[in-house]
């Protein structure tokens, strides 16, 4: 039985995933924090959730999942909030930050093997992003709610992983270290 | 100046087509400077490294199964980039022909961590609803964050009384060429 394979590759657009390139817009991800006000970075992760709960609305799960969010109370009081806030308005303006393909990102430095090296060479320039800015859309209450999700449940499943390897089984219990904790006191 | 406020004053006053033309200008104006600021915005954002997704051409996942059972959907995923990759795999909802929508409750991986060059299994394993209609339920399978390059996904539900049989997913052909087309041979 042969299995349909599929390939992971790097955007034709943008520079390639390498150590170098994903400290470098890490870098200058905080670098830009110094020099834009703090309603604009607000605002961009929250086009930045939206945006990804839009994508995730067309699941199986989101879909599901957003029909209940709109049905209940939290859904009527959140667009009450949005709406007497202006936060859509605001949140629809902003350029969204792409969250998702931060955190992979952000994660995958943690586990290269090259990554001393690279910090030596420090700083490394990161070029702009290649294309314009994405059509504004509107930023609405339950995609961000969503975006949230998806982008939290993620993040829990990568911190998991990242601690997969090295983890301890729960309940374990381990040896007394050695003659050392011998002594009187200690009968 | 006299500005009138009754639709008749509107059709019928010199004034009020002028000062129809200037509101437009204004408002087109406003529009254009917000879409400019928003391009100025973005040239100075720093690109975020990102992944696509490559799938063969007419790459399709097939499977069948009576109502009742479960069938299982494979996907070897390859990560062909220099640093690890966070898969998460989402399954839209099914669309039969006469219009019925069924949300699976699919059992998965939640999400998949793969080192570069490492290459791993996707397995789903998709519970067929009792009541389902027989017939073929079409969706796609997901990879969340990668945009693009959906897996198309054909579930065909039969009510045969043999117990349902795994079938191994199967690469549709690409089409060929109009012009390479053969009268009354099936491409």
């Amino acid at each position: 039985m042969t299995v349909p394979r599929v390939l992971l590759v790097d955007s034709a657009e943008g520079p390639g995933r390498t150590t170098a390139t994903l400290v470098a817009s890490l870098a200058a991800r905080l670098s830009l924090l110094h020099v834009i006000s703090g309603a604009d970075a607000a605002a961009s992760v929250i086009a930045g959730y939206a945006a990804l709960g839009r994508e995730v609305s067309q699941t199986e799960e989101g879909a599901r999942l957003r029909a209940a969010i709109e049905k209940g109370r939290p859904g009527c009081n959140g667009e009450a909030l949005w709406a007497a806030l202006h936060i859509g308005e605001w949140a629809s303006n902003a350029i969204p930050t792409p969250v998702l393909d931060q955190l992979r990102n952000d994660v995958a430095v943690l586990l290269v093997d090259d990554l001393e090296p690279t910090l030596e060479t420090m700083p490394i320039p990161c070029p702009p992003t290649p294309h314009g800015p994405p059509e504004p859309a509107k930023v609405a209450f339950p995609d961000y709610l969503l975006g949230m999700w998806a982008f939290s449940l993620e993040l829990v499943r990568s911190i998991e992983s990242l601690a997969a390897p090295t983890l301890t089984s729960s309940g374990a219990f381990t040896e007394a270290a050695g003659t050392e904790q011998a002594g009187p006191l200690l009968r | 100046m006299r500005v009138g406020n009754d639709p008749e004053w509107d059709s019928k006053s010199p004034m009020a087509g002028l000062l129809k033309l200037q509101t437009e200008f204004y408002t087109r104006l406003t529009e254009e400077t917000l879409k400019y600021l928003r391009h100025i915005q973005a040239a100075s954002l720093p690109s975020t490294p990102g992944t696509v997704l490559l799938p063969r051409e007419g790459l399709q996942l097939e499977t069948s199964g009576a109502p009742g059972d479960s069938v299982e959907l494979q996907l070897e995923i390859e990560n062909r980039q220099r640093v690890h990759c966070v898969v998460t795999p989402m399954l839209s909802p099914f669309v039969h022909a006469s219009g019925a929508t069924w949300f699976p409750n699919a059992v998965h991986q939640t999400s998949l961590l793969l080192a570069p060059e490492q290459i791993d299994t996707l397995r789903m394993q998709l519970p067929l609803p009792s009541g389902i209609p027989e017939g073929v339920f079409r969706g796609a399978l997901l990879l969340q964050g990668f945009r693009e390059n959906a897996i198309l996904v054909a579930i065909t539900v039969t009510h045969a009384q043999a117990p349902a049989a795994v079938k191994a997913p199967t690469a549709r052909k690409p089409r060929a060429p109009k012009n390479s087309r053969k009268k009354g041979v099936k491409p």
